[in-house]
This record gives structure tokens, C-alpha cells and sequence, in this order.
């Protein structure tokens, strides 16, 4: 009987305890996302978080039509990246992030690809190719493909 | 209410239809409180059966357009009220009462702090932006390529991370984004919420039928609590999806071991089903489940063992389209690392050491998960030492536990890449395991505060041959 009560006890003590710390913590979280505005801006903060830049995700979205497909376009290893100022868990999930955000335009290779998203590439090599349709900076942007 | 909002409430109250049908089917209800108090299990159930053929909807190159998520619902609705009417079960007319006991008040407290800690969640679920990398990797791009393409045959669904992953999760959401009339993913939360929901809704009155209302709360209540639950539940992930199924489903066997209740051996059936398509670990918890109530029924087992393999065997043939799908199409094996190849195993068994801790440490982590898995395995121990029905709930637990941590070790052992910071699937599979400990402490600790009869050689032959009493008529 001693083992129960105790397991009561203890139980009892935590529920206790713990549920007003878990309404104060709920209270926070909704405080804290308060400057969040509507459910694609819930979204694009989670690849804000991962350090992929708002306005570039914001951009894909508006610029890539659907039913198009894209390439994205960064430094070739990780240390190039680096010198760009993207972190190694970011150059990771970039991909990976795109491809979720973007769905239902797909991915593909850069040679058939009819828009480029470029982060930390060489956009002046790209614009033979490609007529830019949103830029940031000289290294940031998203182009169409001539033709 | 936004579109995506009332899209999911719109689904969630069509899973609740086909769910009130198949339980007035198996069982029928009593009285008006009767069906209120078992809403949250017509809700996992109905959730699960319209989404376990939603899988198979999809496997058979279908898609999840709004008709045929109507039209899965309505069959699974048609099929529950045509056994209800075939059997005679009438609509519940009378209002019925409400069970009032000297625990009452004590129960109604814990259910408000589950009540407390539900509305803060769903508050959160409204706000709070998407979570988890494996939901944007790929479970919601899955979803996305049902939703958007219509079926999984488009290539990219075989190359995201984990094409032989199970599809309960995609379909689910699917259906979601179907519902929603977009693929608002941060919505989804809201999903995991009615999961969770039906979960806290289903384990309190399936608990209260064997232990009392006070006890059967306070456990439940204390689930709502647990700091990963928290931090994790709304994720669009499998993991908590997969833990809250399989407690549900060992409460539901465990119910059916100890009442002989035929309807909570089919509910059992449903989810165990459901089970297997959430994730991969679910095949081997749910194999750890069914050898753990095949251990604790072996004095009935002539009358226990057909009907739990003959359940469990057919809730996986329901899984066996997909396991056909993606072997044939050449995906690589759903079996971690070296799997059963014994040979490769033993080159990496100094592995089996760290990969053991890494499912017993976070187990054990109270600030993960509080303390519910000790206190569960006290009172187990402590069961062990008596008579009856509290003996064999400890020896379901006790032995789904060892083999589950058994299991997940191989797990680890098996994939020696597969051990790496987040890449580490354990600290997150033992969620199951936790939240089966929680859910299973009342029927471990209600025989110790009655002091039930201890095990004496004659009270193990008397419940040795008791057999499984036959299922009560309502």
C-alpha cells in the first residue's frame, strides 16, 4: 500500500506543480509568437529560424509561379558558403526547406530548371542566362530563365 | 473561424461520426452520458479506421480528393450502424447519470488541470510557427505531393527522406490540407491538438470501467504535463502520433484481457492497425505489445491467443499494400542498418553498450519526461507480488517494456550512422514507452491502495484457470 500512495503522492505533487507552470509557459509561447502575422508568416518563421533569409522565402513564393520548377543556386561546399555568411546548419536545410516550401513547384537541375533561386552565387555570371525578377543584392535573387 | 481552422474541425467532426458508428456498432451506448463520455475513443477511432484506408486508398493509386475521404467515412459510418442495426442496438434516448463517487471531486480537479493544459495547447496551436525538421524534410512535403499531385506515384515522393516510411501520417494530413482547401501547413498543429485531445478524451473513460475515476484522471491529467509532450506534440511529426495510438491501443488490450469486452478488442484492432502505418517502430512496438499480452493471458491462452494474433495478424495485412508498394518498387529496406545480418551486427558490437544508454537515459530523463516510467516499473514490480488482474497487467507491461527497449537497443546497435546528435531517432521512440508507463500506472497502482490479495501458490491456480469472461451485452 506504501508503493501506491507514494506513486499517488508524487503524482499528485507534479499535476500540482506542473499545471500552472505549463499554462504560464503556454501564455509565453502565445505572448511571444504574438508578432507573427497569419499562418504563411507562421511558416516562413521556422525558415527564418533556420537562418534562410524572410525576404528571399517570401520572394520565391510571390515570383515562382506554380506548375514552374526551380533550381536554387548556392556555394558549392560549405566553406564558400561560410563566406557568405550561411552557417553549416543552414546551408544543410536550405534545400531541404525550399523543396517543402515551394511544393507544388518542384526542384530540378539548373540546366532545365526555369527559374533560379540564387543565394550567395554569382549573379552576374547567371544573367546571360536568367533576367533577374527580384534581387536583394549582388549575390541574392531569384531569376527566370530566357526563353 | 479561418478556412484552415474550420477545415480541420470539419474533418475531426467526420472522423467523430464514423468513430460514435463503429463503437455503437461493437457496443452500443447506454445513455446519452455514455456516448459523451466515450467521444474522445470515437475520435482516435474513427481518425484511425478512415486514415489506415486512406493509406490504402493512396497504394492502390488513388488520391484524397474531399469525396473519397466522404466516402471512406461514410463506409466506415454505413459498416458501424449496419452491425448496430443488425444487432439490435438501439439510439441511446435516456440522458443516463453522472457516475458521482467519493473520488469525484478529486477527478474533476485533475481533469480541469488536463483542461487547463488542453486550451493553452490549442492556443499555442494557433500561433506557434511550424516545428520539427522531420515535418518540413518530409512528412508535410509528402502530404503536399498527395494533396497537389493527387496520389504518391509522383518520383519526388520516392526520393524525400524515408520513402518506406508508413503513410498514415502524409495521408492524414492530406486529407488535412484537403479539408483546409490549401496546404497550410502550420495549421497542422492544430491536427496533433485533436489527437492529443481524443487521446486525453479516450484513456479516462476506458481507464474508469477498471480503476477508480480519481486514479484513472490524475495519470491521465499527468500526461498533459509531461515537458516533451509539451514541447513537441504539435509538431507535424509521426512521433507523438505513434505514442499516443500505441498507449491507447495497449490500454484498449489490456482492457479486453481483463474485462473479455469484445468491443475493446476490435477498438484494440483498429488502432493496432493504425499503429503500424504511423511509423516504422510502430511494427515493433506493436509486436512488443502483443507478446506482452500473450504472456500475461498464457493460463487462457487457448481462448485469448486465436482471437490477439488472429486481431493482431489482420491489423497488419492492412499495412501489407504498403510494404508491396515500396518493395517493389525497389526502395531500400525499412530495417535499421544491418538489420538481422548477424555477421555485420557482431562487427559493430561494442555498439550495443552506448546504443542501450541511449534508450534507457532518456527514459529515465526527469526533465524530459518526469518520472512516470519509474513509477510505473515500482508498481509493476510491486504487482508482481500479487494475485489476479494486477499481476497480469504488470507482466504486459513489464514484458512490452523489456522487449520494446530490447528492440529499440537493436535499433541502435544495428545502425552504426544512425547514433549522431539529431539524426538519433531514441530520445524521440521512447515517447511511446513513456506514455504507455503513464497511462498503465492506475491499473498498477489501484491494487496496491486496495491491498489486493497477495500471490499465494493457491491464488495462482485459482487465476490460472479463470478463464476470460465472455463479453457483456449492452
Amino acid at each position: 500500500m506504501a508503493v501506491g500512495v507514494a506513486c499517488v503522492a508524487v503524482t499528485a505533487g507534479l499535476l500540482v506543480y506542473e499545471v500552472p507552470r505549463e499554462a504560464h509557459s503556454s501564455d509565453g509561447a502565445v505572448r511571444f509568437y504574438a508578432y507573427i502575422k497569419g499562418s504563411e508568416g507562421r511558416v516562413l518563421t521556422t525558415g527564418d529560424a533556420l537562418d534562410i533569409p524572410f525576404l528571399l522565402q517570401v520572394a520565391a513564393l510571390e515570383k515562382i509561379p506554380r506548375g514552374s520548377d526551380y533550381a536554387l543556386v548556392v556555394p558549392a561546399t560549405e566553406q564558400l558558403a561560410a563566406r557568405d555568411g550561411i552557417g553549416q546548419i543552414t546551408y544543410e536545410t536550405v534545400a531541404p526547406w525550399f523543396r517543402f516550401l515551394l511544393l507544388p513547384v518542384e526542384p530540378t537541375s539548373p540546366a532545365r530548371a526555369r527559374y533560379v533561386i540564387c543565394w550567395g552565387c554569382d549573379m552576374a555570371a547567371w544573367s546571360r542566362r536568367v533576367v533577374w525578377v527580384w534581387r536583394e543584392h549582388s549575390r541574392m535573387g531569384i531569376g527566370r530563365v530566357r526563353g | 473561424m479561418g478556412a484552415s481552422l474550420r477545415g480541420v474541425v470539419e474533418l475531426n467532426l467526420l472522423f467523430l461520426l464514423a468513430g460514435i458508428a463503429i463503437l455503437w456498432g461493437m457496443r452500443g451506448f447506454r445513455s446519452l452520458l455514455d456516448l459523451l463520455d466515450l467521444l474522445g475513443l470515437a475520435l482516435a477511432l474513427g481518425l484511425g479506421s478512415v486514415s489506415v484506408l486512406a493509406t490504402l486508398v493512396l497504394v492502390a493509386g488513388g488520391g484524397l480528393p474531399a469525396a473519397v475521404i466522404v466516402a471512406l467515412a461514410l463506409a466506415v459510418l454505413v459498416a458501424g450502424s449496419g452491425v448496430a442495426l443488425a444487432a439490435r442496438r438501439g439510439v441511446p434516448r435516456r440522458l443516463g447519470r453522472l457516475p458521482i463517487s467519493p473520488g469525484t471531486c478529486f477527478a474533476l480537479a485533475a481533469a480541469l488541470g488536463a483542461l487547463v493544459v488542453l486550451v493553452g495547447l490549442f492556443r499555442v496551436a494557433r500561433v506557434a510557427p511550424l516545428g520539427g525538421g522531420d515535418s518540413w524534410q518530409f512528412w508535410v512535403p509528402k502530404a503536399k505531393l498527395i494533396y497537389f499531385t493527387g496520389g504518391i506515384g509522383d518520383p519526388l515522393f520516392t526520393t524525400l527522406p524515408g520513402p518506406n516510411y508508413p503513410l498514415l501520417v502524409p495521408a492524414l494530413f492530406a486529407m488535412d490540407f484537403r479539408f483546409m482547401g490549401s496546404a497550410d501547413a502550420a495549421e497542422l498543429a492544430v491536427q496533433n491538438w485533436f489527437l492529443y485531445a481524443a487521446f486525453v478524451l479516450a484513456a479516462a473513460p476506458v481507464l474508469r470501467r477498471l480503476v477508480p475515476a480519481w486514479l484513472a484522471w490524475l495519470f491521465v491529467a499527468a500526461t498533459a504535463v509531461i515537458p516533451q509532450l509539451d514541447a513537441r506534440v504539435l509538431n507535424a511529426q509521426a512521433d507523438w502520433t505513434l505514442d499516443i495510438l500505441f498507449a491507447l491501443t495497449a490500454l484498449l488490450g489490456i482492457g479486453w484481457l481483463r474485462t473479455g469486452e469484445r468491443w475493446q478488442l476490435w477498438s484494440f484492432g483498429i488502432l493496432l492497425s493504425a499503429v503500424f502505418a504511423t511509423l516504422r517502430e510502430g511494427e515493433l512496438l506493436a509486436a512488443c505489445l502483443c507478446l506482452g499480452i500473450a504472456a500475461a493471458s498464457r493460463r487462457s491462452r487457448r481462448r485469448v491467443w486465436p482471437r490477439l494474433f488472429g486481431v493482431g495478424a489482420a491489423a497488419y495485412a492492412l499495412n501489407v499494400p504498403w510494404r508491396i508498394w515500396w518493395t517493389s518498387r525497389g526502395l531500400p529496406s525499412d530495417l535499421p542498418g544491418g538489420g538481422f545480418h548477424l555477421h555485420q551486427l557482431l562487427t559493430h558490437r561494442s555498439l550495443i553498450w552506448p546504443s542501450l544508454m541511449d534508450v534507457l537515459q532518456p527514459l529515465f530523463s526527469a526533465t524530459m519526461w518526469l518520472v512516470f516510467v519509474p513509477t510505473a516499473l515500482v508498481a509493476s514490480a510491486a504487482c508482481l507480488t500479487l494475485a489476479g488482474p494486477a499481476r497480469d497487467t504488470a507482466v504486459v507491461y513489464l514484458t512490452t517494456f523489456v522487449l520494446a527497449v530490447a528492440g529499440l537497443t537493436w535499433v541502435g546497435w544495428s545502425d552504426p550512422g544512425g547514433l549522431v546528435g539529431s539524426l538519433n531517432p531514441l530520445p524521440r521512440v521512447v515517447g511511446s514507452l513513456v506514455l504507455l508507463s503513464t497511462v498503465l500506472a492506475p491499473l498498477l497502482i489501484d491494487p496496491l491502495l486496495r491491498r489486493s490479495k497477495p500471490l499465494t501458490r493457491s491464488a495462482e491456480t485459482a487465476t490460472r484457470s479463470e478463464p476470460i469472461p465472455s463479453a457483456p451485452s449492452i
